[in-house]
């Protein structure tokens, strides 16, 4: 009887199939998922599958294409297990796309199944899609890049040029039930058949799609307020008179956000911005009084556009400068008082700018 | 040594003769020689193979021949000479290689040495090669290898005790520093020897099986070297050195895990780089450990930890290989191992072949068969090499022999499978000990002031202690080597 | 008590010892339970508990002088003699191998939820059992070489969370009292229990051959340490993760590894660090088994291996036969939070003040 226990006990340790392997090889890698709305109560998912094909003795990639429909992201998950070969791993997800239809419904829903499973990575991107989210998938390969990567990579090149804000499952998650912040997510369009294009960045207010967006250069300008500059941030700019226009680079920023709290909240931002210019097709700049002159007006401008892009955001009732938050943590009496949804929109916001050039390039 | 009847000669010389040609009967070398001395007769009776023929010519016989008269003890020119009358103890010294003077009429005997044992000349060993120090080893004689050590120790602290063990007795030879070492740790290693009954050929492999704390232990308690230069420095940090006759390979006690992972290369660089390779040793430990564990438990349990274009490409690699990774890692292992059996027999023209046979072969042809991945055979290289870094030959072959138990449990439980497994083989280390001292001391128990020469070697002027793994005596090691700085 | 020469361990080692004692499972759920109590003041409650936790130490510095050679299981008979003493004896063992016994149902409640989903609880507890038999049955001084490696492996809460700093909003915490005070203090109670583990001194203190002072230093030192990782970890949590998610998450401190990248290498940390800290949670158990054991051969003169083995396959079986869910943890922690109080305070506080009123004191007794 003893050594027959010996036996059994020895014979676990050969079993090479355990409870938990998850293995590599069954897995079905999905890199990328978008979610549409098709009736009010089923969604339709398309997922981009990578797998590989044997050519001779060596073994290409590739991804194929696959849809589903079903009520829930967890329901069309399974449904679309049943469809392909291996088991559905979402473990690598790097992109996740919404329709633009299913975003203007609460958010919160068709991220829950990701923030419970043990196995999500919570690092993968979010996107808001004109239109129909799939038609982005199934283009398959983007620019003779399989669609996943192209567009990973395309999020992450339009963050560090400052055009849309770094936004993962896991910030999302952080701010959806912040009452101090809104959303805002990257906009993408499909343009024709061969282009994707980064339009600008979609406004969310409790957590739903208002249907307004900010173009590119708005949704700098909204980083620019918000002090969240990546790498590099570059912006041309009209200057009225002879058509000038000038590019620069913003190189540093100092912002001073502050909320005077008499009857009502008054919001003042005070910006400073250094810039080095890239491009001048005007006269040249050899004296001091035209760079000061060319400095006074960039900050004009960008006076004006970021008063435009407040009354955007007070428009949208998207509070994306986190001044609720601000309220919160600094006057908390007045938070209690307040209505935020309905007093956001009055809240008087002054922006003043100053523009120093930091350097011209290396010709004046 | 069993003490039998001290039979005793008579002082008949052709009784004593016929008494020693009985017990020498089949023994073809065993020589005698008849002349005349104070007009009696003399025999000289040597073994021939073993004894130095030049002092018999010239310094016995030859003077023995010139001055036909005298005193044997007195007169012969040679360095040591004692008399017997005991005949066990003249066969003893015929077998070591003595020559014994039967002289008539007298129940005396004497012997004179003139045993002369075939060595090699010393040569670097080839398992433990550096690139600057000494290049020479111990051989298979005794007495060379005490000239070795005493040539680097001239001072009269340097004891050395030679005892014969078993039966028939090989010399083991015990060397230490007497002002520096320990007394108890000398005691048990001298018990320790000294208990040891053997009928059989002694070894060191034999002797440091016998006289280990634990021989079951994969980890090697005592540490075997050939190099003189790592004798002369353990030496001095209190430890006790024991060479067996027969044997160029020497043991060196109390060791500690940090011990095997030490070279004189350390030493004798510069000390910046010295701390980098001690580094990479360590490290080399820990990788050729646990790198096939990891791989196998990434492969298995959660590929998520890694980046996505690893997982891709580890996804193609293994797209069409049917066996899952336990039993691919297992298949490489022992492949492996069986090269490297292969490599020691063979002579060096066919080794080169076996290497590139190894390489081009099992590396590329078994992944084109799809019997192993691409990444799994780049995952066991990196491992082969790493467990070759670690300069003691015992102790890397213990690291591979470990991999093994790893691989099992990081295929049943994944990461927390090797966590596992190393935590097993630290308290394993951690409640071993070599003669008294911690096994796994200077990091547990954590000794600050050792700490300076297991992780990293810091500069040499500033090693003001020894290392108290062997509990020296004198702990203060040098007070001021930079006196010239002010 | 008679200890022998090479059991002895010294107040450096005793630091490594009760360091590993308090660092345990409960560091993965504490910021969830102090945010539950006093929002997100709960940092302050963290102090408040680091206070009280020193003066315990402090009341066990005066009681322990006292004594200077006995374990509580000795002080216990000395006091009340051999009937109330023996079945003080009794619970402090059993109070020793409950939280053994708790770490294991700890254990096996986050690793069945976040490493092995699929396998079944034999065979995650069976680790635990193996380790137990492993180390359990070895002195204190071989247990404290063990505890001085593994203590290093709290350095992975510090080298994973380098990248959270990029997402935090450190606006969380203001405005400060958020809570009013009284909720800080219930909270205060609530990281007490969790914080507890230099009781652990009890039992050793005469294992120790250092000066008196040394040692309550270490100890005190320990606590500090202890309270330092604590308040990283909980403020960290705070600043990481808006309320909503503080409510919803029951191990905030791995749901946060989950979500970092480690320089954009290496994902799923939570898995890591899950991983290496299965050494400290080892660890942890084999002190209070350790600590169980000294009960026992005071009580009874058989082998350390047996006892060892009963403990260890004892809580091995109730492991497997009670099904962990929530409800057993809070269960298990209500019983915890009474108990601690009253084999951490009370019963040394009583000892404390008979021993005060009536004079009374041990002898030194020469360690053999």
């Amino acid at each position: 009887m003893k050594k027959y226990h010996y036996i059994t006990f020895l014979l676990i340790f050969f079993l090479t199939g355990c409870w938990d392997q998850h293995s590599l090889k069954d897995s079905a890698l999905v890199l990328s998922i978008a979610f549409d709305q098709l009736t009010k109560d089923s969604i339709k998912a398309t997922a981009s599958v990578r797998t590989n094909i044997s050519k001779g003795d060596q073994t290409e990639a590739t991804n194929y294409i696959i849809n589903d429909q079903g009520a829930s992201v967890r329901d069309v998950r399974n449904n679309i297990d049943y469809q392909i070969p291996g088991s559905f791993s979402a473990n690598k997800l790097l992109v996740m796309l919404l329709g633009e239809n299913i975003a203007k419904n609460n958010l919160y829903p068709y991220f829950d199944n990701f923030f419970r499973f043990i196995r999500s990575p919570l690092t993968s991107r979010v996107a808001i899609v004109k239109g129909q989210a799939s038609s982005i998938i199934e283009m398959k390969t983007y620019k003779d890049i399989f669609i996943s990567e192209s567009l990973s990579e395309m999020l992450e090149a339009g963050e560090n040029i400052s055009v849309i804000p770094k936004e993962t499952q896991e910030t999302i998650y952080k701010k959806m039930d912040d009452p101090g912040t809104d959303l805002v997510l990257p906009y993408l369009e499909k343009t024709d058949d061969e282009t994707i294009k980064i339009k600008g960045v979609a406004l969310l207010e409790n957590n739903q799609f208002t249907g307004k967006i900010l173009n590119n250069k708005q949704s700098k300008l909204l980083l620019l307020m918000q002090d969240k500059k990546s790498h590099t941030m570059s912006l041309s700019e009209q200057l009225g008179s002879n058509n000038e226009v000038i590019s620069f680079k913003v190189k540093s920023i100092k912002r001073n956000l502050q909320i005077k709290n008499e009857k009502q909240p008054k919001v003042t931002i005070d910006l400073k911005i250094k810039i080095d210019l890239t491009e001048f097709t005007g006269e040249d700049l050899a004296s001091d009084i035209k760079k000061k002159e060319i400095e006074n007006k960039i900050a004009e401008n960008i006076e004006k556009e970021l008063k435009e892009v407040v009354s955007i955001l007070q428009d949208a009732n998207c509070d994306a400068l986190g001044i609720g938050r601000y309220l919160m943590a600094y006057h908390p009496d007045t938070w209690k008082k307040i209505n935020w949804e309905k007093d956001y929109s009055k809240v008087p916001f002054e922006v003043n700018t100053k523009v120093i050039m930091y350097t011209s390039g290396i010709i004046l | 040594m069993e003490t039998e009847q001290t039979i005793t000669i008579s002082k008949d010389i052709t009784s004593n003769l016929e008494k020693l040609k009985d017990e020498f009967s089949n023994v073809f070398d065993f020589k005698t020689r008849k002349i005349t001395f104070n007009n009696r007769p003399l025999c000289i009776a040597f073994i021939d193979t073993i004894s130095n023929k030049d002092i018999i010519n010239e310094k016995i016989i030859k003077v023995l021949l010139n001055i036909k008269l005298g005193n044997i003890m007195t007169d012969l020119p040679v360095s040591t000479i004692s008399s017997t009358n005991c005949l066990n103890e003249i066969q003893e010294a015929l077998t070591n290689g003595n020559t014994v003077l039967l002289v008539d009429g007298s129940n005396e005997a004497f012997i004179i040495e003139t045993a002369l044992f075939e060595v090699r000349s010393t040569s670097e060993p080839t398992n433990e090669k550096v690139v600057s120090g000494s290049h020479d080893g111990f051989v298979e004689s005794l007495n060379k290898n005490i000239n070795f050590l005493r040539s680097r120790i001239r001072s009269t602290d340097f004891k050395i005790e030679v005892l014969p063990i078993g039966d028939p007795g090989t010399n083991v030879g015990i060397l230490y520093l007497d002002n520096i070492v320990n007394k108890d740790i000398l005691e048990t290693v001298k018990v320790r020897i000294n208990s040891i009954q053997l009928e059989n050929n002694l070894t060191t492999g034999k002797l440091e099986e016998f006289i280990e704390d634990s021989s079951l232990s994969p980890f090697p308690q005592i540490l075997e070297t050939e190099r003189p230069d790592r004798v002369i420095s353990n030496l001095f940090d209190g430890k006790i050195c024991v060479i067996v006759e027969g044997s160029p390979t020497v043991s060196i006690m109390p060791a500690s895990f940090f011990t095997f992972f030490q070279t004189p290369d350390d030493y004798n660089g510069r000390a910046l780089i010295g701390t980098f390779l001690r580094i990479i040793r360590l490290f080399s430990f820990f990788l050729c450990i646990t790198l096939p564990a990891v791989y196998i438990s990434i492969v298995s349990f959660s590929y998520e930890i890694l980046p996505y274009e690893l997982v891709t490409t580890i996804q193609n690699s293994i797209e069409f290989v049917p066996f899952s990774p336990f039993v691919e890692a297992i298949i490489m292992q022992l492949i492996l191992e069986l090269l490297r059996e292969a490599s020691i027999r063979l002579p060096s023209p066919i080794a080169q072949t076996i290497g590139i046979v190894g390489g081009l072969v099992i590396g590329t042809a078994i992944v084109e068969a799809n019997l192993v991945s691409n990444t799994m055979i780049v995952v066991l290289a990196i491992t082969a090499v790493a467990s070759f870094v670690v300069p003691v030959h015992e102790m890397s072959f213990s690291l591979r022999l470990l991999s093994f138990p790893m691989i099992i449990l990081a295929s049943i439980y994944g990461f927390v499978g090797i966590i596992f497994g190393l935590m097993l083989i630290f308290i394993h280390m951690v409640k071993l000990e070599s003669f008294g001292s911690p096994y796994f001391s200077p990091l547990a128990p954590i000794r600050l002031k050792d700490l300076k020469d297991a992780l990293i070697r810091v500069p040499n002027w500033k090693m003001k202690t020894r290392p108290t793994n062997a509990r020296p005596i004198d702990t203060i090691q040098s007070n001021d080597t930079k006196g010239w700085k002010k | 008590m008679i200890i022998k020469q090479n059991e002895t361990i010294s107040s450096f080692q005793l630091f490594f010892y009760l360091v590993i004692s308090q660092l345990n499972v409960a560091i993965l759920t504490l910021p969830m339970h102090l945010y539950q109590e006093s929002a997100y003041d709960g940092w302050i409650s963290l102090l408040l508990s680091c206070l009280y936790s020193i003066c315990t130490v402090i009341l066990y510095s005066f009681l322990l002088k006292r004594f200077p050679n006995l374990t509580i299981f000795e002080i216990c008979s000395y006091f009340f003699g051999k009937w109330l003493g023996g079945i003080l004896k009794i619970s402090y063992i059993l109070y020793f191998i409950f939280i053994a016994y708790l770490i294991n149902q700890f254990y096996l409640f986050i690793f069945s939820k976040w490493v092995f989903p699929n396998s079944p609880s034999w065979s995650i507890l069976l680790l635990l059992f193996i380790i137990g038999i492993y180390l359990g049955k070895e002195n204190i001084r071989t247990t404290t070489r063990f505890f001085q490696l593994s203590f290093w492996t709290f350095l992975i809460i510090f080298i994973f969370s380098v990248e959270a700093f990029q997402q935090v909003e450190w606006k969380f915490l203001l405005p400060v009292t958020q809570a009013n005070f009284a909720q800080i203090v219930k909270g205060s109670y609530k990281s007490y229990v969790f914080l507890h583990g230099f009781e652990c001194l009890l039992v050793l203190y005469p294992f120790v051959n250092s000066a008196h002072r040394k040692t309550i230093k270490s100890t005190i030192l320990s606590t500090i340490f202890i309270t330092m990782i604590n308040l990283f970890t909980v403020v960290l949590c705070f600043i990481f993760f808006s309320k909503k998610e503080m409510r919803l998450i029951p191990e905030p401190t791995i749901y946060l590894f989950k979500t970092l990248t480690f320089f954009k290498e290496l994902e799923r940390l939570d898995l890591l660090f899950l991983s290496v800290w299965f050494f400290i949670i080892a660890s942890s158990y084999v002190s209070y088994l350790n600590l169980a054991n000294i009960g026992i051969s005071n009580l009874i003169r058989k082998n350390r291996i047996y006892s060892t083995l009963t403990i260890c396959f004892l809580i091995f079986l109730v492991g497997n036969l009670v099904p962990t869910s929530k409800g057993l943890i809070d269960i298990l922690l209500k019983i915890l939070s009474i108990s601690s109080f009253i084999f951490i305070v009370l019963i040394p506080l009583l000892i404390l003040c008979i021993s005060l009123l009536f004079k009374l004191k041990s002898k030194e007794v020469n360690v053999s």
